[in-house]
């Protein structure tokens, strides 16, 4: 009996998180519009550099290992995983902590960190949802170059778990961040900066064999490559069926990694957190 | 005139002295603000370098691009960023009430009360830049016609982020903001590369090639003097209508206060 009861309290646990998707999809979807805004200024940078690779191949037929047709469906690509997956629970964490709304959340009976990527994950989906017209335009727009993806059963599979995982990485290294606000109170000037680092790191800028040597090491080491090259690689069918599970291992070394760093982090911001107002 | 510089000297310091508050937050301002400048950069010259040139756009010359974007974009957001959002707050709260009965020009006072000091820090990577890329002997007419093309691209970036604010008077959402702002930033690129429709676009109905490209190629020697000078008349125009529409915009307004 009691480990009925533990269950239906476990479900129970589930469900608080659950429900803090559906009302934060509630939400976005009150701001649909702004949905579509944030998704077309998420998709300018790779617009422009689609356009600044389509004069640089002028007359060439490969550049580093890519045809031009393959560097604009890269970007492409990149462009709506970064957007669909990129979550930035550290803006909220940030707020809530320079506003004091923090102190009355730890007084309740929820993982706060979660509760914040619970919220940001129905606000990637609206997104993800409401933006897909607008990955479609601009795949129409380059549809001479576009190159539709042809893959097996498998690799698709293989493809949602590792979109999934990498956005675990990426809520999970947001959050991290989000804690830095629990010693400094206002963070934000540092996010900027951290964030530009991860596009070099993550291949949203550049494929990552087109970045310098020294870049390219440190690109290889960080957790940031399997959350957009490695996932738009798959979805290039540049990656084999094998490869694909290999990658979600370490995709799953860094969801642990990055889990205990959270909860370290958490518990030491919290235990030296002064709450202000409420 | 000079009442206007003292105002803008008591600004000043009134913001170095808060911003003296929040030291942490200055320096991480200050260096998170080169970032996204840094990445787009290291982009560009990859690019180049992989292909030697873009279009008649060298290595010295996206220097010079890139650095004279981050002029410009660091001092329009020392000027107006701070300010931008404040607007909506003024009128829903009445509180611009008070800056309306103020012997200062209304425009003037609400988009220069706040100056952002750490966006300054983008002028010394920026001058560096364009030092590094400058084709040498540089002839003085050029250099003048650059530094006025830099203050008409100033004028631009300021007019249309200001009109933008104006009319969050009758918009509260400030959405389209951040699309505008998306499109300004894609200026740091050479415009050659934008289609033609988009470059025409970018000419004569939103003059954001104004905003460095031309600056850039008068210094490199490949602009004549009619560009520049069309790039200053588009300064004026758009300043022009950014007051039209300030003004035309308070006739909307009715006091939130009693």
């Amino acid at each position: 009996m009691s480990e009925v009861a533990a269950l239906v309290r476990r479900g129970a646990g589930a469900r608080k998180y659950l429900s803090t998707i559906v009302l934060s999809i509630q939400d976005a979807l009150t701001y649909r519009a702004s949905a579509v805004v944030w998704m077309l200024v998420d998709f300018i940078p790779s617009v422009v550099m689609i356009l600044v690779w389509k004069a640089a191949y002028s007359g060439r037929t490969q550049v580093g290992g890519y045809s031009l047709s393959e560097m604009i469906t890269y970007y492409l690509l990149t462009g709506i995983i970064s957007g669909a997956l990129t979550s930035h629970a550290e803006w909220t964490f940030n707020w809530e902590v320079r506003d004091g709304r923090l102190t009355p959340q730890l007084a309740r009976p929820i993982h706060y960190p979660l509760v914040v990527i619970c919220r940001e994950t129905g606000w990637l989906i609206t997104k993800f949802v409401v933006g897909l017209p607008v990955f479609l335009l601009l795949v129409y727009i380059f549809r001479d170059y576009f190159l539709i993806p042809l893959l097996s059963g498998e690799t698709w599979l293989g493809l949602a778990v590792v979109a999934f995982l990498g956005y675990v990485i990426l809520s999970e290294i947001g959050a991290c961040l989000g804690c830095i606000s629990l010693w400094t109170v206002e963070a934000a000037g540092m996010f900027g900066l951290w964030w530009s680092a991860s596009s070099v790191l993550s291949g949203s800028l550049l494929p990552m064999e087109l970045l310098p040597r020294p870049l390219y090491a440190l690109a290889y080491v960080m957790p940031y490559r399997w959350t957009a090259y490695f996932p738009v690689r798959v979805l290039l069918g540049k990656i084999s069926e094998t490869e694909i599970w290999h990658g979600a291992l370490f995709q799953l070394g860094w969801v642990a990694v990055l889990t205990l760093l959270l909860a370290v982090l958490w518990k030491a911001g919290t235990r030296r957190y002064e709450g202000w107002g409420g | 005139m000079r009442r206007y510089g003292r105002l803008l000297a008591a600004f000043f310091s009134n913001c170095v002295a808060r911003e003296m508050i929040f030291r942490t937050h200055f320096i991480t301002s200050l260096i998170g603000g080169y970032g996204w400048s840094l990445v787009m950069l290291l982009f560009l010259a990859t690019v180049v370098q992989r292909v030697q040139s873009l279009g008649v756009w060298q290595l010295p010359d996206i220097y010079v691009l890139m650095g004279t974007f981050m002029i410009v974009q660091g001092t329009t957001q020392f000027l107006l960023e701070d300010n931008l959002w404040q607007i909506s707050s003024y009128v829903r709260e009445g509180t611009l009430d008070f800056i309306l009965t103020k012997p200062v020009d209304s425009q003037f006072l609400v988009s220069l009360r706040f100056l952002k000091l750490p966006a300054l820090g983008l002028l010394i990577p920026g001058t560096v830049l364009v030092i590094l890329g400058a084709r040498m002997p540089l002839e003085p007419l050029d250099l003048l016609l650059y530094l006025a093309g830099v203050a008409a691209g100033v004028a631009i970036f300021y007019s249309i982020g200001f009109m933008l604010a104006t009319t969050t008077i009758w918009f509260v959402r400030a959405d389209m903001g951040g699309l505008v702002y998306g499109l300004v930033d894609v200026m740091r690129f050479p415009a050659d590369v934008f289609p033609r429709a988009l470059r025409l676009t970018f000419t004569y109905v939103l003059p954001l090639v104004f905003i460095a490209s031309v600056p850039t190629q008068t210094l490199q020697h490949r602009a004549g003097l009619a560009t520049p000078l069309a790039g200053m008349m588009a300064a004026v125009v758009m300043f022009g209508l950014a007051r039209l529409l300030w003004r035309f915009a308070l006739r909307f307004y009715s006091s939130a206060s009693s």
